[in-house]
């Protein structure tokens, strides 16, 4: 996948990776309840998810397979972040979060066993 | 057809008139009363009667009567158009004109629907509260999207605020911009719009009214700035004014059919709220004035002024529902036995409803 997932399309993305296959009439029926959608709107973002290489169409019943992981997703945007943001440096994401007071005292720890390992 | 030749005529004019006047007294007249002059020209031209005055020479109608002769004589003088006019090839031209037209109108927006359409609700108590405190008859719904860059608001039924995710602007500005879109869902600028791009698709071969279209929208976002600004102390008024210019950046996609916050020229707005002067009654006696010389001018659109003879008091109004020469005008008046008289044995006296409805049926089984 090389492209941007939106907003919209993570809400898709977010079902299939908590539930795994699931059919399309389904995500639509979720997503209706939980935002509103219409049926065709859920389509299309389904449709945008196919073209980007996200979700693989399977038969019967328009089966949809997520064909990139949580993690991966996540990574692209870190990423993505970071190149524009930090200039392509994750240790100034890092500092920027320490420093944000986003990361407890568990947090920093975990960060120094994952160095410590790695 | 030709009616709608001839209207151009007199709507050019009527552009004119009022463009002239923007120009002149933009800083003097609300952005309220320059829409209500479009909307007096914009209900003329989707009138699609021809409306015939009969006035007395009386004194007070004389002015009035000497004005529409006026344009009436610049009327005629159009009707010498050359045959070529008339044809049935020019009449497809226009046909295929306006299909292009409203198409692009429509499939412009529907694209841009497509995308609306994705937005996620949004949750927060702020909204909730907002939401209570801003109640209308229509439900409004406030969404964020991270395909668009500038707030919006689409819908006329189901009002929609579209707000851009994960934007500055949501933190700082979020007051101002819901109260901006929702004066626009109040006033029915969405709607408004509609009309206009209808308008634009069937006059769409004269360059005036796409000079309309353009001053339209911008006076659309005046009047918008003036009714959100109008009870609030010079503080907020700078707040506002901050907001329209931090925003000046954010470009967002033409599309046609959205109120947006901040498209249009904002150097203008930004000038017209710094330097009107507010409520002087000279002022008021001008916006006056102005609003009834564009609505005597705009009735020279749809009206036709014929002589009267006449030696009675009522005023009588015929609608005439046709240009060819033979067909039946239909009086209202009064005294529908007087109205009956007058015609004679040429028409009919009809109630206005029943007036419309005839001439509707008359136009779409012309179109047929």
């Amino acid at each position: 996948m090389e492209k941007k997932l939106y907003d919209s399309e993570l809400k898709v993305m977010e079902i299939l990776w908590r539930q795994g296959e699931v059919k399309a009439k389904n995500i639509a029926d979720i997503l209706n309840q939980q935002i509103g959608w219409s049926k065709t709107t859920t389509y299309t973002v389904i449709k945008k998810c196919i073209d980007k290489g996200a979700i693989e169409r399977r038969e019967p019943d328009f089966m949809c397979h997520v064909l990139i992981s949580k993690e991966e997703a996540q990574k692209y945007e870190t990423d993505e972040l970071i190149e524009k943001m930090y200039d392509g440096h994750p240790d100034r994401l890092v500092a920027a979060l320490i420093g944000d007071k986003r990361l407890d005292k568990a947090g920093i720890q975990r960060l120094k066993e994952l160095i410590e390992n790695s | 057809m030709e009616w709608i030749l001839h209207r151009n005529i007199m709507a050019g004019m009527v552009i004119l008139c009022i463009v002239t006047a923007r120009k002149i007294f933009i800083y003097r007249i609300p952005g309220r009363i320059w829409l209500l002059l479009w909307k007096i020209l914009m209900v003329q031209l989707l009138c699609p009667f021809t409306i015939a005055l009969r006035l007395q020479n009386a004194d007070v109608s004389r002015k009035v009567a000497g004005l529409l002769r006026f344009q009436e004589k610049i009327k005629l003088s159009g009707n010498e158009m050359p045959p070529l006019f008339a044809g049935r090839i020019m009449k497809i031209i226009w046909l295929l004109g306006v299909i292009v037209i409203a198409g692009i109108f429509i499939s412009s927006h529907l694209t841009k629907r497509i995308v609306y359409c994705t937005a996620i609700p949004v949750k927060e108590n702020y909204f909730e509260e907002w939401r209570k405190s801003h109640a209308l008859k229509r439900t409004v719904e406030i969404k964020e999207s991270d395909r668009i860059a500038v707030p919006l608001t689409y819908g006329v039924i189901r009002p929609v605020i579209l707000l851009p995710a994960h934007a500055d602007i949501r933190e700082r500005n979020l007051a101002f911009v819901l109260e901006h879109e929702f004066i626009h869902i109040r006033c029915l600028d969405v709607l408004l719009k509609w009309i206009l791009a209808i308008i634009c698709s069937i006059y769409w071969y004269n360059p005036l009214i796409w000079v309309m279209y353009n001053l339209v929208n911008r006076d659309m976002e005046l009047s918008c700035d003036e009714v959100l600004l109008k009870n609030h102390t010079p503080e907020y008024r700078k707040e506002y004014l901050q907001v329209l210019i931090d925003l000046e950046e954010k470009r967002v996609q033409r599309d046609l059919l959205c109120s947006s916050f901040c498209k249009y020229p904002m150097e203008e707005r930004i000038r017209v709220m710094v330097m009107t002067e507010r409520h002087r009654f000279a002022n008021v006696l001008l916006s006056l004035s102005i609003v009834c010389l564009i609505t005597i001018l705009s009735i020279g659109i749809t009206a036709r002024v014929q002589r009267t003879d006449l030696q009675d008091e009522s005023a009588t109004v015929v609608i005439s529902c046709g240009e060819e020469a033979g067909e039946v005008p239909y009086i209202i008046g009064y005294d529908e036995k007087k109205a009956g008289e007058i015609l004679g044995e040429q028409g009919f006296a009809l109630t206005i409803s029943q007036a419309i409805i005839k001439r509707a049926c008359i136009s779409c089984w012309k179109v047929v």
